[in-house]
């Protein structure tokens, strides 16, 4: 399994990448901002999911949604952002995200929310 | 313009829900409230800790303003050590990104707490400086609350404007 991780927090990406190694996921493709995180969708890809922050540099997460669909992907597309306000959840949610994550959150969480959003494990 | 008292008391709940929230979910700190001041002038902080690292970031629509968390550098450390579940030993990228990343949690989550449409705030900062340190001290700071983890101290500084 494959992920594209647009997070512009080094500290950030390692907690969910940390995170999603304990899944099975077995390559995990990380961009600084949502411009780079579309770069990468469209040369580096497929992704079996892709888990994106909202506030970053050049592209915001939600333009990054926005793009990804405009391609007619039907990626799982997870938000996690400190944006809290409903108003922001249902512009994600609008956008085509899958499900949303609120920042500050606890490892527990982060992978059930990650277990949920993530296409079925392989069997065997 | 000094914040008017419920918009201060509004936003000392917001930052105190935001910061425990933020050492307890991301690093499993409890953070303890030592003290909280609202004030019409700049602070005399030559009492405190040395601190080292300070994270700043602006506020603009129907609030406007600069918010700023700074921690000493043992809190920094322990702040990334618990956070990334590995020791940091010094000041250094990581720690940096850890304490960008404080600044993220807490005053992004106090901006939502708020629940302002249109209410905005910038990227963080974060300045290898303690405010006695910083030559463009603020002339007012509206609010500044001293939290304790470790033995070590985090003040969050806010001033901020009602548009």
């Amino acid at each position: 399994m494959k992920v594209l991780l647009a997070e512009d927090s080094g500290v950030m990406r390692k907690i969910i990448a940390r995170s999603l190694a304990s899944l099975w996921v077995d390559e995990v493709v990380e961009a600084e901002d949502g411009q780079l995180a579309l770069t990468a969708f469209q040369e580096s890809g497929p992704f079996d999911l892709v888990l994106t922050d909202w506030n970053m540099p050049n592209m915001n997460g939600l333009e990054l949604i926005q793009a990804i669909r405009a391609t007619g992907s039907k990626v799982p597309i997870m938000m996690v952002t400190t944006e809290a306000e409903k108003e922001k959840v249902l512009q994600a949610l609008q956008a085509g995200v899958n499900d949303y994550l609120v920042k500050p959150f606890d490892q527990e969480m982060l992978r059930m929310k990650l277990q949920r959003v993530m296409p079925a494990q392989p069997a065997g | 313009m000094v914040v008017a008292e419920s918009l201060e008391k509004t936003l000392m709940d917001a930052f105190h829900e935001s910061i425990e929230d933020s050492f307890s979910q991301m690093a499993g700190i409890e953070v303890e409230r030592v003290r909280v001041l609202a004030l019409d002038g700049p602070f005399d902080d030559t009492a405190e800790d040395a601190f080292a690292l300070t994270v700043i970031m602006g506020w603009t629509g129907p609030l406007q303003g600069t918010v700023a968390i700074t921690l000493s550098e043992q809190a920094a450390l322990d702040w990334t050590t618990a956070m990334l579940g590995m020791t940091a030993e010094k000041i250094d990228g990581d720690v940096f990104d850890a304490i960008q990343e404080l600044g993220n949690l807490v005053i992004g989550s106090a901006k939502s707490r708020l629940e302002m449409t249109d209410l905005a705030v910038s990227l963080p900062l974060v300045l290898p400086a303690g405010l006695a340190s910083m030559g463009s001290r603020s002339e007012r700071t509206d609010l500044r609350m001293t939290y304790a983890f470790n033995g070590h101290k985090v003040c969050v500084f806010a001033s901020i404007d009602q548009k």
